[in-house]
């Protein structure tokens, strides 16, 4: 068989074409990778500004993604049907409706980022064309994450998602902070990814396979009765435990979040704000394929290994939560404070990820009605993920504008502000209500579809109750440094002699309230509706596909 | 040459390397050490006819990563000799955090019969009576088969068989592509639930095969091919299967169907150019941060 | 090969994840950090070599392992030109010497 026959091959098999078309999105960030490495050749970087290749890209890109998203539950009436699972790539990348939703939610993001880097100016003229390559690298990993369908693509996918998100924490290379939150973050970030890789090869070895939708039939052939005392058991823990690692690094997880403080310190808040809501995105979505990847099969072994795993989880999440919101308190830097934030939402988002494995390995197995309660479980998540993108970003952004008026990111520096300047007082005062998660705002909708599933939850396994109780207390422990911040900005006032901030309206400040005017959306109106029933469809089809 | 000697060699030189990494205080030391490590290793990989893998071993991890590891270290070196001093406590530390990965891996990876794993997942972890009865009956068995049979398995208790939803291992079974091609022999994998429930036999935990013990097992229940064909052939063919695998084509797992409609088994077209995106990303990345910015006034 | 199996092998990968993992704990260095992640990533790849060997993950353990040493060599890339641009910054490549950022 020469070259030109294998390219024969490939050019006639029908699906590579196929698969090409579904890849759309992800092949429009690759080209305009690609054009601004050229347009650099042709130096066309002088007279066109770096940053409209990858706006027109994300926007492109985020028009077909719902476009398809729209399409692929346009077809459907009413309730979904099991079996629309479909693969790309002889079957290395999933295409269902959590890929559609994490390309919406991705591709929007990065539009928003790069408008916000576009208005902050933070990658000067000069850099432009860089941050925005690795912007648009590190996106194409995350959508590659988000729709993993085989082992090699979970572990490509993170790689290249992080790999680049280390050099933007650095971007700032001139300044000492950031280049020692990226030296920190390079370290162990490669560390966890080759623990995680050490599992996946142990997991690959077990069960002779990569793919994932197999690995559940493979383990209940393999997992023999005896609980931990079998070895095979020990090991597919282990295997699970290292890939969770790894996993855990990317969501700043209690044990493995110690990268995260330093990192948005160091970073710009622009950077900042995209690591903590898309990495947290796209690896909450790998972490749930992978988990449904283990559950199924027929095997008790299986089930109970399973459920210790969601047992687990529910406990780490809840010390990631508590953690998050405790070292917070002592915060002076409004990054970093907003950074153990982060933390403790993802301790949130990851309650609502161990409900679900914990559902889903009942005593009754996966029947229709455990199989319901899971996907109210990803509906939550997937809730919670669109309203944590607007309320991060937006304190994020507000945090990029003050620092290009008063060059402070302390809290005591920002004392008055909210009377100097309204708009963003006002807005970022919604932010912050909506990550208490108080009643009228977005975040209150997302914390308590979560809440309710740890609740069903908590009737297959009692400690899904305590973790609930410890989720609700840290709430109410939140609300402290939260309001710390607004009472610094509003209470108090305007030392003299401090810098005086100047954001117009046009455009800074229409930016922030268009990125906030979505939380009282997603609060109190007609669209909690049509976006929690757009998450229940996204679930219950992702949870359909579970055998 | 002797292969096992062979392969102790390697496996010597490579973890004394290793420790060798760990051990020094130089780092300049730390990455010759490293070569010492990595080139075991790739003599490793030539060990278990993986060619291509160790060449490019060699080729981009011993000539070219630990290259920049090097030049890393040359370019951060403060002073002539480098030390990396080490309290004795960080040592203990060490040596604690060390050997509790090594209690955790003994008692986890390396206890693995991984070759009743093989069986389990061909769907001869549990096997009917009639299979098994036929297979130890069959003419011109020879005594140390019949021992093997004998001590590989065992009887599976009553209780725990009966439990079992019949389509248990059925999925299983059928998603094995392996396994699922192998039909037309005797006994098919699906027979195991057309027998009564009590009558049936599983492997005996007690018992670790050997590769050639589970290849025989297999052959004696007709399923050579599953469990030995999917696994690398020992001569080492691996360079033409690898590049059409990166083309995107599988002729080692779908032997007849290059020119099918859709593949059935993975080909890793994909993650072969996305790398390329990926490498044009990174090269980029660290040629910005490696340059020197044309500096105005600097703030900070 | 008598007597050499898989466990052979996979030994020889766990020694280079545990030596790997006992490096990062201990080095300060930031380079001899990143060393002791090559060291776990060998050992993975010993293990997935072995793995498509022995086992019927066949190919794809030999792939994985082409993909893994690529990667290394890209995470390697950026690491070093962070690591640099750390020295620049700092005079030294001590991991524990960054005093700006209190975790």
């Amino acid at each position: 068989m020469n070259f030109e026959s294998i390219l024969t091959g490939v050019m006639n098999d029908a699906s590579w074409g196929r698969s090409l078309g579904l890849f759309a999105p992800e092949l429009i960030l690759c080209v305009s990778i690609v054009a601004l490495l050229l347009l650099r050749l042709v130096n066309a970087d002088r007279w066109l500004p770096s940053y409209l290749i990858p706006l027109f890209a994300s926007l492109t890109a985020l028009g077909i993604a719902v476009y398809s998203f729209f399409q692929m539950h346009g077809a459907i009436e009413g309730i979904p049907t099991p079996g629309t699972t479909q693969t790309m790539f002889t079957g290395l990348l999933a295409y269902d409706s959590l890929t559609l939703f994490l390309r919406v939610f991705l591709l929007g993001f990065l539009a928003l980022v790069v408008t916000l880097t576009m208005l902050s100016g933070i990658p000067d003229a000069e850099d432009g064309p860089d941050f925005y390559t690795l912007l648009l690298g590190s996106t194409i990993g995350m959508m590659l994450m988000s729709s993993a369908n085989h082992l090699l693509i979970l572990f490509l996918g993170i790689e290249m998602t992080s790999v680049p998100s280390y050099a933007m924490v650095g971007f700032l290379k001139g300044r000492r902070v950031s280049s020692e939150a990226a030296f920190k973050y390079v370290v162990y970030g490669a560390g966890a990814a080759g623990v995680m890789l050490y599992g996946i090869s142990l997991l690959g070895g077990l069960t002779g396979t990569l793919e994932m939708p197999v690995l559940a039939s493979r383990l209940s052939a393999l997992l023999g009765p005896g609980g931990m005392n079998d070895p095979t058991s020990r090991t597919v823990a282990l295997a699970a435990m290292m890939v969770l690692v790894g996993l855990a690094f990317k969501l700043s997880v209690f044990p493995f979040h110690f990268w995260c403080p330093d990192a948005f310190e160091g970073a710009a808040a622009e950077v900042g704000g995209y690591l903590s809501v898309a990495s947290k995105g796209a690896a909450f979505a790998l972490l749930v394929r992978f988990l449904l990847a283990f559950t199924g099969g027929t095997s008790v072994d299986l089930t109970s290994l399973n459920l210790a795993l969601g047992v687990g989880l529910g406990v780490v999440a809840a010390a990631t939560a508590t953690f998050g919101n405790l070292a917070a308190y002592s915060q002076t830097n409004v990054k970093r404070l907003l950074a153990y934030s982060t933390i403790a939402h993802a301790g949130y988002m990851l309650m609502g990820v161990a409900a679900m494995v914990v559902l889903l390995n009942g005593p009754g197995g996966v029947d229709a009605a455990a199989k319901g309660e899971a996907a109210t479980c990803i509906e939550g998540l997937l809730y919670y993920l669109a309203v944590y993108l607007f309320m991060n970003l937006g304190a994020f952004a507000i945090v990029a504008f003050i620092r290009n008026e008063i060059y402070s990111e302390e809290i005591s520096d920002y004392a008055g502000l909210g009377r100097q300047v309204p708009l963003l007082g006002a807005c970022m005062m919604i932010c912050l209500f909506s990550l208490i998660g108080l009643p009228p705002f977005g975040g209150f909708v997302g914390k308590f579809m979560i809440f309710a599933s740890l609740f069903q939850a908590g009737k297959i396994h009692m400690a899904m109750w305590v973790i609930l109780v410890i989720g609700t207390l840290n709430t109410i422990f939140s609300l402290f440094y939260y309001l710390r911040v607004l009472k610094v900005m509003f209470l108090e006032s305007r030392p003299e002699g401090a810098r005086r901030a100047r954001v117009s309206f046009m455009p800074s400040g229409a930016f922030v309230l268009l990125v906030t005017l979505p939380l009282l959306l997603l609060g109190a109106s007609p669209l909690v509706n049509s976006m929690s029933d757009a998450a229940t469809r996204v679930a219950s089809m992702l949870v359909a596909a579970v055998r | 040459m002797n292969g096992a000697a062979l392969f102790w060699f390697f496996a010597a030189v490579t973890c004394a390397g290793a420790v060798a990494v760990v051990v020094s205080q130089n780092v300049v030391r730390m990455a010759v050490w490293l070569i010492v490590a990595l080139g075991g290793a790739a003599g490793l990989f030539f060990q278990l006819s993986a060619d291509f893998v160790g060449a490019t071993q060699l080729l981009i991890y011993v000539g070219g990563t630990i290259v920049l590891l090097i030049f890393g270290v040359m370019l951060t070196a403060s002073g002539p000799y480098l030390r990396i001093k080490t309290s004795p406590g960080e040592g203990f530390l060490a040596a604690g955090v060390g050997l509790l990965f090594v209690l955790v891996l003994m008692s986890t990876v390396l206890t693995i019969d991984w070759n009743a794993g093989r069986l389990k997942l061909a769907g001869l972890g549990k096997v009917s009576a009639d299979a098994y009865e036929t297979a130890l009956h069959k003419e011109g068995l020879s005594e140390s088969d019949r021992t093997l049979l004998e001590q590989a398995y065992q009887p599976s208790a009553k209780a725990d068989h009966a439990a079992e939803p019949a389509p248990k291992s059925g999925p299983a079974v059928a998603e094995n592509p392996e396994a699922a091609d192998s039909h037309g022999s005797a006994p098919k994998p699906g027979d195991v639930h057309s027998v009564p429930a009590a009558l049936a036999y599983e492997l005996n935990p007690g018992r670790r095969l050997t590769s050639a013990e589970a290849a025989r097992l297999a052959a004696l229940f007709g399923q050579e091919k599953a469990v030995v064909a999917s696994a690398m052939p020992a001569q080492g063919d691996t360079i033409r299967p690898l590049g059409l695998a990166l083309a995107g084509l599988r002729p080692d797992r779908d032997l007849n169907k290059v020119h099918a409609k859709a593949a059935t088994t993975p080909g890793y077209l994909l993650p072969f150019e996305i790398v390329s995106v990926h490498l044009l990303v990174v090269l980029i990345g660290a040629a910005y941060l490696a340059r020197t910015k044309r500096r105005r006034v600097e703030a900070s | 090969m008598a007597g050499v199996d898989l466990t052979a092998y996979l030994l020889v990968g766990a020694v280079l994840f545990v030596c790997g993992i006992v490096c990062m704990a201990t080095k300060r260095n930031g380079i001899g950090v990143l060393m002791g992640v090559e060291l776990v990533l060998n050992g993975a790849n010993v293990n997935f070599v072995a793995f498509s060997r022995y086992t019927s993950l066949g190919l794809d353990g030999q792939m994985m392992s082409l993909f893994v040493i690529v990667l290394a060599a890209a995470e390697a890339a950026i690491a070093l030109a962070i690591a640099l641009n750390f020295y620049n910054n700092h005079q030294t490549i001590d991991v524990d010497r960054g005093s700006e950022l209190q975790g």
